[in-house]
């Protein structure tokens, strides 16, 4: 999240969408009922389902699931068109005015320099028109062609009612009364917030469909204020912390990058990751990136990074390719990996088409589960008719059940959707032999060292030389690893303040730079619990710590004008009065400097200001555009049926074959979780399993009539990938949509099903999912996929 | 949770109530379900069964969101979900179903155990699972359709407002868990204050038939319920029209006196029979009895 | 004829099975008054507790009722209204005061006992069907709750006016005398007979035939 949960508070309009907050978070979803009564914001949800959230909304809108870029690329239009934008923080703070080069070209569904053999593009052209000095070239005016303002109009003009409501099914009636609401809050006294989650990113362009709607953030100034923003809910305690720290198959902690083989060296590294600022006078933050980099390698080797060997350089993996779990699953599958360490995922439950995932986990040499559950990943190989048939004497993976803690039998910090690190304390000791991750990873580093010193081997530096001094060597406490990853001073042993104070020069180190300022000299900021809120506007800078720097409203230097003048002064976060800044929150900005100077507040980007136009960040193109779903429902994309789906999809061998067809598999299905359940893990937990113990399939009444099938009725739902056997739950909930000519029915699965715990043993929804993702992040679509649906005997 | 806190018992005449709560000086007490808030995530159901200790049979799927199918012994709290439609619009409406706590509590009336079911000061309605013989009358009386008899323990159980926290100045576990602020509890004069100004509030929102279920027929009640359509409150499985039923009524009221009335007439009336009429015996058939006719026949010989 | 010539009016199974009634009867009738009358719940605890009554005062009712039920059945053909009935009734007031001669004769059992008999008739039917409707935890779980409170009362109805009954039928059975003894040995004497069931002898003459 940009802003935080209580901040939700502050909005006039909520847009809950490729999310079900009320569902899936409902705790911080109290603070958008709280915004409801107490602010009079109006609710809108637009979801395939009727589901909690609507059920609480001013206005519920129908959407065909994978279509959420055309339903916003149409309201980009209808602001721009109804002249509902404001204007001010556009021109100041977007690169609308920024000129781009000639070269770049969009039309039929694909942007310029396209290589069809490769499937991906060649980026060159989706750029600034750079001046002598390297800056962009920009027109204040917006007149010119070329500038972006008048590309992005020309790229949604295709995008009118009409054509939305073709593609997205949702009813024009509703489709208008959206963006009329969304619109509203274009003045600078109305704040709109955007509410997502895996509704967005569980699609085959998922990385899109957020950055549209940052877009629609953009136009309305919605970003940078109090009750607006871009606010991803995180699920998983701690996937916030998780991504932190390096999740992403290409990531290091705090979001540096993991080398590729085309960074030989240190410099080579730096220098393609540390940019150049675009536009004159610009704080350009990753210009830091050395800083962060090397003190990160100093905490991975201490004494062992000196510059003379580029801070262990040499010893990072360097990629060639992106290397995340769902291509190890399919290296797997092709008998190319011996051993798998599975950690805090179900992995056989989770990763989408279970069949080729079981087939890939029966190809290993070995597989340790660490888990505090016993997982249908540990006992894959354990034969379990109709819902794990295999072949256990033919299985010879190795499988070690490693028994760890859960959050409660541990302390240490958790960070929240609003970047809040939380530091909690253990409840209650773990059971049995389970031991903390920490410790079960330590010993397994401190065999691999002993290994190495006694029989040597290829590399031994990167294990050997690891940075490894703790009180207890084999189970570092929260305490220690918590302050590495604050940094300090290597000569002093100084926990530094903030990331301010790291250098390039490998005199700190630093475990994750955005986590400077967390345990300082002056102790353990994260374990504070002062919830005083001065301002009443939700900023309580006394309650744990808020990375980066305490800051809760991430780019607040946009909720004042140039002139430092706040949009709506019931709004202050930052303000320049009296010739200084005053504010309630940490500005997002040097503020020692005058308002002219930081008025660039999107100081991540060496341009300074939001980007309508992406450049080359994401390989779709730099606007977004509607592709179908790899499995689309009508086999064709009306706005150009000669690119249907996202053109630059990765293809594991053998993965078309498993793909269906609409005449084949003719209903749209998606998958979600129900707020009884946290994934699978407490389908293992008695009043969790009471409140729902079984999972079953959602479709609507029209649908349900037209295959015999009743309230409660088993049914057999199937994909070109695997079938399951489930009841069915007829609803009104959900309803056929018009789209492109065609009437598509939507049925939606729980994927909270388990044979091996407390609920009713059921199915689990992977079975039908396909490893098809989003090109940018691997992210498998879970989202939208063809189906077919018939009655069945029960089981 | 002293006695003198009690102010009605099952089985016993009205009782004088302790000092304390005859002057008022114990404020009644509300717990208020907004249904307009509730995004129906069942965290008010499994604190219930967390704090009371309650863990019914993991049952199966059928039909519904609404696990398990009904309140029971062992829940206490159960959500309700249903669909409907209003002006073309579709809504899920939730319900938060548990005990009323009625002013005028049906269970207390058709309960004749002593002690049983009691009212408390502060409104809320309890059972005593010492004194109960499960007997049932409660779970028939009740036109809420909340109390339920064990079947391990014959007893009957309901939400009890979780007295026990609330008697030590705690929110009910409900009230303290609900995540979107859909339950609140306080004194029923803030409540009532609280959903008069929300209703308002709906109203203005759109909500033409917004209101507050406090039905008067068992006297109001001790948890209220704001509606988005107080004029159909069985789209959200709650009576229209709730009564201290007339077979209650009849039994306690009437069949009670009259029945012993009649009873105690009946003997009496024997009695006085008895002792007027005198004995009715077979003179044959007595010790020292000489036949009349045979003593005739004797004389004649 | 011998002055205290006997004869049999009741068989030693029905004998038995009355007073096997009487004592499950008893048990269950103070049982029930024990969940009728908040002050007489200590009756309970003529089986322990007033739980434990509570768990058998069904047990006991099914097997009253039944006993009830084949006692009845036994006697049915003694309670089919005849042509001496309507007389006798009409006459009530006098076998009230005992003025013997102007008491028409009746046969095996008077109107008045043939009343009870129907009442007893009505009361078996209700209070199974009605006690099982309201039967915790077992069946009342599965009616409509106003169904089993309708049951209730009507349970509780039945009672008090089986009650009174069973007053009336212990009134006559003391102030008759020489009935009880027939209840208990079975015999009563020929003079007996003639003198309160005077037609019940002709019954006799022709089964002597």
């Amino acid at each position: 999240m940009t802003n935080h949960w209580i901040d939700i508070k502050n909005s006039n309009v909520i847009v809950i969408m490729g999310g079900n907050a009320a569902e899936a978070h409902p705790v911080g979803f109290g603070w958008v009922t709280e915004a409801m009564q107490h602010n009079n914001a109006k609710l809108i949800v637009v979801d395939p389902r009727f589901n909690r959230s609507a059920a609480l909304a001013d206005h519920y809108a129908p959407i065909r699931s994978g279509t959420d870029i055309a339903f916003l690329l149409g309201v980009i239009r209808y602001l721009i068109d109804t002249k509902q934008v404001n204007y001010d923080y556009v021109k100041a703070y977007t690169n609308a005015s920024y000129i781009i080069r000639e070269d770049f070209d969009f039309h039929d569904g694909l942007f310029s320099g396209f290589d069809e053999e490769k499937g991906a593009y060649n980026t060159e052209s989706w750029y600034y028109e750079l001046d002598e000095q390297g800056y962009a070239k920009v027109d204040d005016t917006l007149q010119h062609p070329r500038c972006v303002w008048n590309l992005l109009k020309q790229h949604v003009e295709r995008y009118d009612f009409k054509t939305v409501s073709n593609v997205t099914g949702t009813p024009i009636d509703d489709y208008q009364t959206v963006c009329e609401m969304i619109g509203s809050t274009h003045t600078k006294n109305r704040v709109a917030t955007f509410m997502y989650a895996l509704g967005w990113t569980h699609h085959s362009k998922g990385a899109q469909n957020i950055r549209t709607m940052a877009m629609v953030q953009l136009l309305l100034g919605n970003i940078g204020q109090l009750g607006g923003g871009v606010n991803a809910l995180r699920g998983h305690a701690n996937v916030q912390g998780s991504t932190d720290m390096g999740l992403l198959a290409q990531s290091l902690p705090g979001y540096l990058k993991l080398p590729s083989d085309k960074e030989p060296t240190l410099e080579a590294h730096l220098t393609a990751h540390t940019p150049k600022p675009l536009r004159p006078g610009q704080t350009n933050y990753w210009q830091n990136y050395p800083k962060f980099f090397v003190s990160l390698l100093k905490s991975f080797w201490g004494d062992a990074a000196t510059a003379e060997n580029d801070f262990g350089y040499d010893w990072l993996p360097k990629w060639d390719q992106m290397y995340d779990f769902g291509k190890h699953i399919d290296m797997m599958y092709r008998g190319q990996v011996n051993g798998l360490l599975v950690q805090g995922v179900n992995a056989i439950n989770s990763m989408p088409n279970r069949n080729k995932t079981l087939k890939a986990l029966s190809q290993l040499k070995y597989l340790v589960v660490l888990d505090n559950l016993s997982s249908e990943t540990a006992t894959f190989w354990q034969n379990e008719p109709g819902f794990n048939e295999v072949n256990t004497a033919e299985i010879q993976t190795e499988v070690f059940r490693l028994p760890t803690t859960c959050f409660a039998e541990e302390e240490g910090s958790i960070v929240n959707s609003g970047r809040w690190m939380q530091w909690h304390w253990k409840g209650a000791n773990a059971p049995g032999e389970a031991m903390a991750d920490s410790e079960i990873v330590s010993g397994i580093m401190l065999e691999l060292k002993k290994l190495y010193r006694d029989e040597g081997g290829v590399l031994p530096e990167p294990v050997a030389a690891a940075n490894w001094h703790y009180a207890i060597e084999h189970n570092p406490s929260s305490e220690e690893l918590t302050k590495e990853l604050n940094g300090y001073d290597v000569a002093t042993r100084r926990q530094v303040s903030g990331f301010g104070e790291l250098k390039a020069d490998g005199s700190t180190a630093c475990g994750c730079w955005l986590y400077a300022g967390s345990w300082t000299e002056e102790g353990n900021n994260m374990a504070r619990r002062d919830n005083h809120d001065p301002s009443g506007k939700g900023i309580t800078p006394g309650w744990t710590f808020s990375w980066p720097m305490n800051r809760r409203v991430l780019y607040n230097r946009a909720s004042c004008d140039i002139n430092g003048k706040p949009w709506d002064p019931e709004r202050t976060i930052v303000e320049w009065k009296d010739g200084k800044w005053h504010g309630i929150d940490v500005g997002d900005f040097n503020m020692k400097l005058t308002p002219q100077e930081t008025a660039s507040p999107f100081i991540m980007q060496p341009e300074g200001v939001g980007r309508l136009f992406a450049l080359k960040l994401l390989k779709e193109g730099p606007f977004p555009e509607h592709y179908e779903p790899v499995e689309s429902p009508i086999g064709t994309n009306p706005l150009h049926p000669k690119v249907v789906h996202s053109p630059v999809l990765r293809w594991f061998e053998g993965v078309r074959e498993t793909l269906g067809t609409k005449d084949e598999f003719p209903y749209a299905c998606t998958t979600y979780s129900l707020t009884e359940h946290f994934n699978f893990w407490t389908t293992h937990c008695r009043l969790a399993a009471i409140s729902m113990p079984e999972t079953f399939v959602e479709m609507n009444e029209v649908l349900a009539a037209e295959k015999g099938i009743k309230n409660g009725d088993w049914v057999k739902v199937s994909s070109k990938r695997g079938h399951i056997i489930t009841k069915a739950l007829v609803t009104k909930r959900l309803r056929p949509l018009q789209v492109n000519g065609q009437v598509v029915h939507t049925l939606g699965i729980p994927r909270h099903g388990s044979h091996n715990a407390l609920i009713k043993k059921a199915y689990t929804c992977n079975v039908l999912t396909t490893e098809m993702g989003d090109a940018n992040t691997g992210v498998p679509e879970y989202k939208a996929f063809l189906v077919n649906v018939e009655k069945a005997e029960g089981i | 949770m002293a006695e003198q806190d009690i102010i009605r018992r099952s089985g016993t005449t009205d009782i004088t109530p302790a000092s304390q709560a005859r002057v008022g000086g114990v404020k009644k007490v509300a717990k208020l379900f907004d249904a307009t808030k509730c995004n129906g995530c069942k965290a008010c159901q499994v604190a219930c069964s967390e704090w009371n200790d309650l863990r019914e049979e993991v049952g199966e799927f059928s039909g519904s969101y609404q696990n398990p199918p009904s309140l029971s012994p062992e829940c206490w709290t159960l959500m309700k979900y249903n669909e409907i439609e209003d002006a073309g619009k579709l809504r899920w409406q939730f319900t938060h179903s548990a005990c009323m706590h009625c002013a005028d509590p049906a269970c207390l009336k058709a309960c004749s155990t002593a002690g049983a079911i009691i009212q408390r000061a502060n409104g809320t309605v309890d059972f005593d699972s010492d004194k109960c013989i499960g007997c049932g009358y409660c779970a028939s009386a009740c036109p809420f359709d909340i109390p339920k008899i064990s079947a391990k323990d014959n007893k009957a159980y309901k939400c009890t407002l979780c007295s026990d926290r609330t008697a030590v100045g705690l929110e009910p576990s409900c009230v303290k868990t609900c995540t979107t602020g859909a339950l609140r509890y306080g004194t029923r004069e803030d409540m009532l204050f609280y959903a008069e100004k929300r209703v308002e509030e709906l109203k203005a929102r759109g909500y033409k038939n917004a209101g507050l279920y406090n039905p008067e027929g068992v006297g109001g009640t001790a948890m209220m319920m704001i509606f988005h359509d107080i004029n159909d409150p069985e789209s959200y499985y709650m009576p229209k029209d709730p009564q201290v039923p007339m077979a209650t009524e009849i039994r306690q009221d009437w069949l009670k006196p009259l029945g012993t009335a009649g009873l105690i007439a009946t003997a009496a009336f024997a009695l006085m029979h008895r002792i007027t009429v005198g004995r009715n015996i077979v003179e044959e058939d007595q010790p020292g009895y000489i036949d009349a006719a045979a003593e005739k026949e004797e004389d004649s010989k | 004829m011998s002055k205290q010539e006997m004869i049999v009016r009741h068989k030693l199974f029905d004998r038995l099975c009355h007073w096997t009634i009487v004592v499950v009867g008893l048990v269950t009738f103070l049982t029930g008054f024990s969940f009728f009358y908040p002050s007489f719940q200590w009756l309970g605890g003529i089986v322990g507790t007033p739980q434990l009554a509570k768990v058998l005062h069904p047990f006991f009712g099914i097997a009253m009722c039944l006993l009830l039920g084949l006692l009845l059945i036994r006697y049915y053909h003694h309670n089919k209204w005849d042509k001496y009935d309507w007389p006798w009734m009409k006459a009530v007031v006098w076998v009230l005061l005992q003025k013997e001669e102007n008491i028409p004769p009746v046969g095996h059992y008077n109107p008045g006992q043939k009343m009870l008999f129907r009442a007893f008739v009505i009361f078996v039917i209700a209070f199974i069907v009605t006690g099982v409707i309201m039967w915790q935890p077992y069946f009342a779980p599965m009616f409509e709750a106003s169904t089993v409170n309708w049951a209730t009362l009507i349970h509780a109805a039945c009672a008090i006016l089986m009650l009174i009954a069973i007053v009336v039928h212990f009134w006559m059975a003391t102030w008759i005398e020489g009935s009880i003894t027939g209840m208990l040995y079975g015999k009563v004497s020929k003079a007996w007979a003639r003198k309160h069931h005077p037609a019940m002898l002709d019954d006799f003459k022709e089964e002597e035939k």
